[in-house]
Formats: structure tokens, sequence, C-alpha cells
């Protein structure tokens, strides 16, 4: 009973807080005339393509901005008069320019910035740049953003993958070399919410899970939040992931292409006339054309995926983008291709997700975003020649969303939001035995509002609420309070600490191999919850150097996990004429319980001068309450990983040995890079046998029992869930590249090497029992994940 | 390839050149230490997986029948040899008492199982075990309920007759009882011996007699499930018998059981608590306490058929 006022108490208090957060602010909205607002776009001058992340700042002063997802930035209460307006970006030359800011009539800034010629990186930061401290401030807690070309530089695993690479940093794990699913700061990875261009995306896994769907040639930037994000974001309960696409260049033509292994690709950006610009990329697995033609009883398989981006300046105030994404996987295998009766098995499954968004500013002050998105999965599994198997499983996802974004005065913003969503989820499976018709249509509302606000230069507040209302067989409404708080401790130095309630609605059943069945909550599916508090610490170590430390506790109510005895808990609907049953519920698919994650994240970044890289360490505990698993008792999940280490190096390998680490890179025609990626975690947990015992598996097989020659009929027990650790991961990833520049084109062969110890990390156990000699003896078996796996490939640029 | 050399010798003057020995050997052993840690073979040791001593229990209570054949055993730690003359609880070592319904159970030495003659096992009723017994010298309590099934179910044609091998036309027909949807088979031929295994099967061709003796009991027993089925259809339902589950000529005997909800649970999960991953969950056992096994009830029914030659 006390438990939950004091619960109850918690969620009022973040009210209030906002509350008093927006009455104070209201004051503040009004502008004094001797001020005035200065806003404006900023571009990358060789391609057109806007920039997201700049910094905005007049020189000398903390009036400043960052540019959003659409390269816009306003400054409010700006002293009218003349002022120097400094504009950075990592990877482009600073501007510079005095420019007269007046009370009223100001235009549209329009700021084009130069690449550097350089390779990557940024000279160092100097006395009217923004301090990396300052970027540090500037970026929500926990949030990671990374470019195109630090997703790329990261060493692959044959193809380049966004979410592999996502996988170096601390507080994100994979599960198995096999699976580039991630698990977040001990969450699952149905609880990440991953967005292309703004559209919801529910498998962004190939065949298997061993590649993303994202191809990182046509990514312009992706932002990874592990968690205590904004109103703005909802329905899942651990992690944002939202990629942004090329627009493409508005000035030329460019082209690139990439040869490897297993897959071609190719990126095209064209202008469209003198306002717009056409991004378009593709890319498709060859080992249906190589492998399977050759090599006996390799399956007939391929992967493609693609995306086309459009975007449109309408005039000043009005940008149109049209986006397309898809991806396709196809798999035909015959058991025994000498035979024409041997079983086939078909499976072939895809995304398709459309979007049309429209930014339009109102003075310069208010801005809209509408987007209308089309988000749809399909997979299609079968056999032939074998009893009557088919399995389809489609999601839709109709999605209209208004956002808004108020620039009231210089420390004071609001955003505003509504969206409608029209989720559709059907799976079918028709067997010998009976049937599976599950459609699960459903609905979501939502709104938020978001105050941010800084009282003074050492403080900036974020204060939000979250409106949800989601409709299936049942209704769930929700408000969730979000906020965020950052202080500045010194100039190189600052304090944030983020809390929130997070509602989840949909949860899948997890496949090895197989993609995932997403099932939303309803009346037999109660919609989960997680409340994060996090508390981080920024320093910026002597200009080259950012550490941040993130300690986190995160409580889970009402999650699922796949109901591994389903088979005996399934209740029919309904029944065929001949009295098979069909089941058209998901009742008992999963079982239900609560649960915590709780650690502490180091990162220490490199991100400017000659070699980039970071070092992060995750100490972690993910802890697990189900009535119906462990007897009750408390266990730790598959995903807990004690500790985790990555490091990552990018960089000349001249400048590594030489130690100009720190240096701007240099211009040079041809150069040799170098990339290493360590990660080390511990082994995951898993549940083994621990006693057995003697009963038949049908009364009438007593006499089994006696004809086993040593010992009765058996069976085995397991021991507390998860109580076993496989053994520590470990790997080694290292990557060359050389890249020649031929002034109108460049070309870079790179040599990529996946686990270069070729350390053999157990994948999971094949496990065997047999009775001998009066006792039952295990035999366990290691199956290992990926090898020593060397892979070469060519990137072409023009 | 001189162009290739070309360039390799550049590269190499190039590092030599630039290269700062304090740095290089940073480098060195970094990467050094994350090869060596990235390197070799993890072992896999699962044998102490923590024991916990539990009350087992197997006993079927038949409709129409008294209590009988009930066993309460022990479990033993896995990879440790099994001392089967401790297997099953008796009261005199292990301090037993057991009791349906609060009537006590007595034991029977020469089978070493639990009996009430008292108790005759009537249709849709209750039963709860309740045994108390001293383990491995811990004192151990569990209960279980079972319901007993509605009349109904009977195989219709218990002499379903005689057969070539691999024949569409076997099959065995039953009445469900009434709210029951879970029907277990037992298949098993009267004689199982590596002479009248049928050698030419359709899905092992290439089996020789050593083959067949080292499996003799797989292949002897096998089984079959009808679950979730109408029960309330009022009519027969047929279940096909397949050529994976006659595996020998000769007689066979069908025993049918109309199971309830702990038959069915322990059926379909005991037996099945290995993931494809090699992982291992809990089955569903309906016990309170310390207590693992089945405690179930069912109908009965048996039918015959042969395989000819």
């Amino acid at each position: 009973m006390r438990r939950s006022r004091a619960r109850k108490y918690s969620i009022t208090s973040l009210g209030e807080v906002l509350i008093i957060v927006l009455t104070l602010s209201s004051s503040l909205f009004a502008q004094q005339k001797d001020r005035a607002t200065v806003s404006g776009f900023v571009y990358d001058k060789s391609t057109g393509e806007t920039l997201i992340g700049a910094t905005v700042f007049f020189k000398g002063t903390r009036l400043g901005s960052m540019t959003n997802n659409n390269g816009y930035f306003v400054i409010s209460d700006v002293p009218v008069g003349e002022d120097t307006l400094v504009v950075s970006y990592l990877g482009y030359d600073r501007f510079r320019e005095r420019i007269s800011v007046r009370p009223v009539g100001g235009r549209l800034l329009k700021i084009n910035l130069v690449p550097k010629a350089y390779r990557i990186g940024e000279v160092l930061v100097t006395a009217d740049s923004l301090s990396m401290a300052e970027r540090a401030f500037k970026r929500p807690i926990s949030t990671l953003e990374l470019s195109q070309s630090q997703v790329n530089a990261i060493p692959k695993f044959i193809e380049p993958d966004l979410l592999r690479a996502l996988e170096s940093l601390p507080g994100i794990t994979p599960i198995s070399d096999f699976s580039s699913a991630l698990y977040v700061r001990g969450g699952t990875p149905d609880q990440n919410l991953y967005l292309i261009d703004g559209a919801e995306i529910y498998e962004p896994e190939h065949a298997f899970g061993i590649f993303s769907t994202f191809n990182t040639d046509a990514i312009k930037r992706v932002m990874v939040s592990k968690g205590g994000f904004g109103a703005q974001y909802g329905d899942r309960l651990s992690s944002v992931i939202d990629v942004t696409e090329l627009d493409g260049n508005t000035k030329k033509f460019e082209a690139n292409a990439n040869i490897s292994l297993i897959a071609a690709s190719a990126t095209v950006q064209l202008p469209v006339w003198s306002f717009g610009s056409i991004a378009g990329s593709f890319r498709r697995t060859y080992i249906d054309q190589t492998y399977s033609k050759f090599i006996k009883d390799f399956p007939n398989y391929y992967f493609d995926d693609g995306n086309l981006t459009g975007k449109f300046q309408l005039d000043d105030r009005d940008n149109l983008t049209l986006s397309y994404f898809g991806s396709e996987d196809n798999l035909n295998y015959q058991f025994d291709k000498s035979s024409a009766q041997s079983p086939i098995l078909n499976y072939n499954w895809g995304n398709n997700v459309a979007s049309i968004k429209w930014d339009h500013i109102f003075g310069s002050k208010l801005l809209s975003d509408f987007l209308g998105s089309y988000s749809g999965f399909v997979s299609n599994f079968g056999l032939e020649n074998l009893q009557a198997f088919n399995e389809r499983n489609t999601i839709s996802n109709y999605t209209l969303s208004e956002g808004l974004r108020y620039y009231a005065s210089n420390n004071t913003t609001l955003r505003f939001g509504a969206a409608y969503q029209d989720v559709g989820i059907t799976y079918d499976l028709s067997t010998s035995d009976g049937a599976i018709n599950f459609d699960g249509p459903t609905r979501k509302i939502t709104g938020y509002a978001i105050l941010s606000w800084q009282p003074d230069p050492l403080w900036d507040i974020e204060a939000g609420l979250r409106f949800e209302q989601f409709h299936s067989d049942t209704t769930f409404t929700h408000v969730d309070p979000r906020v965020a708080v950052k202080y500045r401790l010194s100039e190189t130095s600052s304090l944030k600490f983020a809390t929130g309630i997070y509602h989840q609605y949909m949860d899948s059943v997890d496949r090895l191999f197989f993609a995932s069945i997403w099932l939303p909550a309803g009346s037999y599916i109660d919609n989960s919850k997680a409340t994060h508090f996090i508390l981080g610490y920024d320093k910026q170590l002597g200009n080259i150097f950012e550490l941040e430390a993130n300690a986190y506790y995160k409580s889970y109510s009402n999650i699922d996990i796949y109901n591994q005895n389903l088979g005996a808990q399934a209740v029919p609907s309904y029944y065929l004429p001949n009295g098979n049953p069909v089941y058209t519920s998901d009742q008992n698919v999963f079982l239900d319980g609560n649960g915590k994650s709780f650690g502490l994240e180091l990162l220490l970044r490199k991100d400017e001068g000659a070699v980039t890289g970071w070092v992060g360490y995750a100490l972690s505990r993910t802890e697990y309450t189900f009535p119906a698993i462990n007897q009750g008792n408390m266990f730790i999940p598959r995903q807990d990983r004690t500790s985790v280490i990555n490091f990552v190096l990018n960089g000349d390998i001249g400048d590594i040995m030489s130690g100009k680490w720190n240096e701007p890179v240099r211009k040079s025609a041809s150069s040799w890079l170098l990339g290493l990626n360590f990660i080390f975690t511990t082994g995951q947990p898993i549940t083994v046998p621990a006693s057995v015992y003697f009963v038949n598996t049908l009364p009438a097989w007593d006499n089994y029992a006696s004809a086993n020659q040593n010992l009765p009929n058996y069976q085995l027990y397991p021991g507390p869930i998860d109580n076993y650790r496989l053994p520590d991961y470990a790997r080694l990833d290292l990557s060359i590249t050389w890249k020649r520049d031929y002034g109108t084109w460049s070309l870079a062969p790179y040599l990529q090497i996946f686990n270069l110890g070729n350390r053999k990390n157990v994948w999971f156990i094949r496990y065997s029992s047999k009775s001998s000699n009066g006792e039952i003896v295990q035999n366990v078996k290691p199956v290992y994940m990926l090898p020593f796996l060397p892979s070469i490939g060519v990137t072409i640029k023009f | 390839m001189k162009r290739m050399s070309d360039l390799i010798r550049k590269f190499a003057g190039r590092v030599k050149r630039s290269v700062n020995l304090r740095m290089l050997s940073v480098s060195i052993a970094f990467l050094a230490g994350s090869i060596i840690s990235g390197c070799g073979q993890s072992g896999v040791n699962i044998d102490n997986a923590p024991y916990v001593p539990k009350i087992v229990v197997e006993g079927y209570l038949y409709c129409g029948e008294t209590v009988g054949n009930i066993r309460l055993m022990r479990n033993f730690p896995i990879g440790s040899p099994v001392d089967t003359s401790t297997l099953y609880l008796t009261p005199s070592v292990n301090d037993v008492q057991a009791t349906i319904n609060g009537t006590p159970l007595s034991f029977d030495p020469v089978t070493q199982t639990y009996f009430s003659r008292q108790i005759s096992v009537g249709y849709g009723q209750t039963y709860t075990l309740d045994v108390n017994a001293v383990v491995d010298g811990a004192r151990l309590h569990t209960t279980s309920a079972t319901t007993t099934p509605l009349e109904g179910f009977r195989i219709i044609n218990r002499n379903m007759g005689s057969f070539s091998y691999n024949s569409s036309l076997m099959s065995l027909t039953f009445l469900p009882s009434p709210g029951t949807g879970f029907y277990a088979f037992s298949i098993v031929p009267d004689t199982a011996t590596t002479a009248n295994f049928i050698y030419n099967n359709v899905f092992r061709n290439k089996l020789d007699s050593a083959d067949v003796a080292k499996n003799l009991n797989d292949y002897e027993f096998n089984g079959a499930i009808e679950d979730g089925i109408n029960s309330y259809a009022g009519t027969a339902f047929a279940l096909p018998i397949r050529s994976d589950e006659t595996w020998f000529y000769g007689k066979y005997t069908v025993v049918g059981y109309a199971g309830d909800s702990n038959f069915k649970d322990y059926v379909l999960t005991a037996p099945s608590v290995q993931e494809p991953d090699g992982n291992f969950h809990e089955p569903i056992l309906i016990f309170k306490g310390d207590g693992i096994g089945v405690f179930a009830s069912a109908i009965a029914d048996t039918a015959t058929f042969t395989i000819t030659r």
C-alpha cells in the first residue's frame, strides 16, 4: 500500500514540475523591441544537403542554436545591430561573417559550409568555434549521433552495416554474430523504435538477422538514444534509432559504387532543376548467382534493398520530401536436389516504407512538419512436398503526424505534435492439424508537448508530456511525463539528468533465423511500461577527448517473454468442420512479468583530428521476475552482460604510427586507412539441466523403462533459469583501405578481417544425454560463432 | 605487379619516416592485447548446475478404477551415478505420508507403488494428492490436484484389422469426452525385435540389424496426439496411423487416453524442455511445493491392429 502511494506521488511531482515550468516561462515569451530573431538554413556547399546538428552562434556570446533535422536554426533575442555569426560543423570549414540584425523584416539566412578537403575529421577547436564541451552539453542525455562516414569507418562483417556499427557503442550489445538485433541497456530488440525518415520500421534485419536492411551509403545521419528520450517519441521502452537518409546533391551528379564478395551496391545523387534533388541507392547480394550454382546444398538465396528520396524546395519556407525504402529477401531451398519429391522450403519477406514530408516555416519562429507515411512488412513461409504448412505474417502501418516547433524566445522553445496511426497485424498459419488466423487491427492516437527552457546560461530544462491512446480489442490510455535537466558545472563539464515514463503497445515473438511476429496489446497482452532514471556527466579533456559517463536505472512492468510452452496452453477460438482447432487470439502467447536494468557506462571519444575513435565500458545488470518462470524467483535474462568493453580506432596508418593523432587530417592523393574494432562481453546466461527424474512419457510406456538396459525412461529437469553463463565473448576486427583520389573520382579497395584472432566464441551449446553404466551422461558440444573471416571489396566514387 | 611493389615500397617508406617509436610500441602493445584476448577457444563445462531434491510423482487416476500404481520417487543430480536402490520413496526409508483427498495411500513393497482400494475414481471429480517425504535429509512436501474427464471417450474400432505396411487405410476412430480436447495414443508393437523390423521402410531403408538394436526402444515406442479438437461436436474423430509410427511387422496395441489438463501439460512440455538453440526452459508440471512429474487423470481405452508382411 505504501509503495503504491509513493509511486503516485512521484508521478504527480513530475506533472507539477511541468506546470511550474510552463507558468514561469510564459512570462518570458514576449520579445523586447531592441532585439530580433535570426533564422535560416545551413547547407553543405558542395552538395546542397542540409546539415543536421550544425552549431550556429554569435561570437563571444551564448546566443546560439543547433540546426534541426531540416538544417533549420532560430536564434531569438539577438541584440539589434551588427554582430559576427559563426557556424561550425564537424568536417567543414568554419563559417564566420558579420551580419546586420534588424528588429523586423529579417530574412532567412542560407549559410553554405565548405567541406574540408580532408579525409575525415576537423581542425582542432579554436577560440571562436563551439567547444567540444558545448556541443556535448547541447546533446540530449544518452544520445549519440553518427554520420555516414563514421558508420562506414568501423570495420564491418563483409557488408557495411548500421546496426553492427551501433553494437560498438557502450550499452548496445548483440546477442550473437548471427544477429544484428540490438539489446540496449538490458532491453530487448522489440523495445527499440526504428525510424527511417520519420516512418516506423518493424523488421530492420535481412535474412537470418545477419545483416540489417539499412544501406549505409544512403544514410545521412543516425541518432541513437539509449534512454531518457523526449516526449516526441513513444511506443517503445528502451531506445530510439532515428535514421535520416540522404536528400541528394542539389549541385551536381554524384555516385558511388561498392562491390564486395557477396553484394554490389550503388548510390546516385543528382539535382532536379534548380530547386530539388534526388538520391537513390540499390544493393543486391548475388550468392544465388555464384555460390548456389557451384556449391551443392547451398541455398538459393538473395536479398536486395534500396531507397529513393526526392527533396524539393518549393520556396524559402516550404520543403517537400518524398521518400521510399524497400527491402526483399528470397530463400528457396530443396533438401535433396536430386529428388523432385524432396521437401522444398520457400521463405520470402520484405519491408516497404514510403513517406511524404512537408516542412513549412510560419514567420521565423514557428516551424511545422507534416508527415504521412506507410510502413509495411510481409513474410511468407511455406513447405512444398511435405504435409501442408504455410505461414503468412503482415504488418501495415499508416501514419499521419504533425509537429510544431515554436521558438518563443532565445531561451524558450515549445514543441507540440499529434499523430494518428492505423496499424494492422495479421498472422496466418495453416497445417493439416489446424490453423492460426490472427487479425489485429489497431489504432493509436498520440500527442505531445515539450517545453525547452534555459532559465540562465547554466541550466537547460526540457519538460514534456506525451498522451497515448491505443485501441485494439481493448483501449489503453496513458499520459507520460518526461523531464531532462542539464547543468553546466564548468566551461568543460556538465551534468545531465533525465527521467520519464514510457509505454509500449506491441511485442514481438523473436524466432531464431526467422522474422519476428509482432502482436498488439489487448485483452490477453497487457501494455508494457518502463521508467527511466539517467544521470550523466560530460567532461572535455584537453580539447582532444570527450568523456561521457552515464548511470541509469530502468524499471519494467508487464514486459513479455514468449511462452515456450504455448503448445500446451493455446486455446482454440473455433473449430473447422472436421473438428480441428482454429486459433485467432494471442492468449498465452507471452508470459508476463516485471524487471529492472541498471548500470554504468563510460565512453571516451575522440571525434576530431587525424585519428578518431572511442573506448567504452559498460557495467550492467538486468533482472526479471516472472510468476511463471523460475518458480517466480528473480532471474537474469539472456541479454544480460555484466561487462562490455568496446574499442574503435580509425585513421591513417602513418598518422597512427607517428603519434600525430591530434593534427588536422592532411590532404593526400593516396592514403592507407586503418580501422580497428574490438569488443569484449561477459558470457551469455543460459539454462542447463540440473537433475533427472524417471517418469514415462505415456503411462503405457512402462516397458520402455524395463527395456532400457541401464536406467528407466528419464526426463531432464532444468536448473535455475539462466544460472549458467557461456564463456566470455571477445573479437577484434580490422580493416585496411587504400584510398586513391584521382581528382574527379576516387577508388578505395579494402580488406576486412572479421575476428582477426579467430577466437572461437560460443554461440550456443548442443546438448545431448544418454544413460550409461547407471548414470545419465551429458554431452555438450559448443556451436561457435563466426571464425576468422576475411573479405575484400572496392568502393568507387565519382 | 611492378606498380603494386612500388606502392608497397612507398607505403613502407612512409611508415618508416613517420614512425614514432613510443606511439608504435603503445599501438603494438594494444593491438597484441586485443588479438590475444580475441584469440583462443572457449571451453564449456556445465557439470556444476545446482541440484535441488524433489519429490517425483508418476500417478494417473483412471475413471472407473480404484487408485493404484502411483510411484513416488526422487530426482538425481545429472552427471553423477544414479543409485536406483534409492529411486523409490518408501514409508520406512523416506517417512512418506501420502493421501488423496485425505485418504491415506498404502505402499506395495513388491511393486514399490502406492494405492488405495477405498477410492473409486469417478468422472468429472477432483482429486488432490498430498505427499510428505524426506529426501537427502530434507523434509519435502507437495500437492497436486486433477479433475477427471467427463464420460464419453471410447475407441469405436477396437479391432482395426490387418494392413500391409504403409497402408493409408490404417485409422483409429474414437468418440471424445465432452470438454476434453486432448487425446494421447500409445502405439506399441506386441513384439519388437530386429527380426520383425521393417527394413524396407520408407524413411530409413539403409538400416541393418545392429542399427536397429542400438535404438530399438525409439522404434518400438511411438505415440500420437490430438489436441484442441472439438469435443462437443458429437461426432467421431479419425486418427490416421502413420508409417513413422509402425516400424515392425506384427500385432500392435494402441492405448488411447482422454487426458485432463495435467496429462496434457506433462505430455506436451516435459519431454520438450530444450529449445532449438540449446537453451532449456521449465516444463509445466502442476505441483505446489517440492514436487515434479505428473499427477493426472484419464479415461483409457485400447485397440489393436496388425501389420502384415
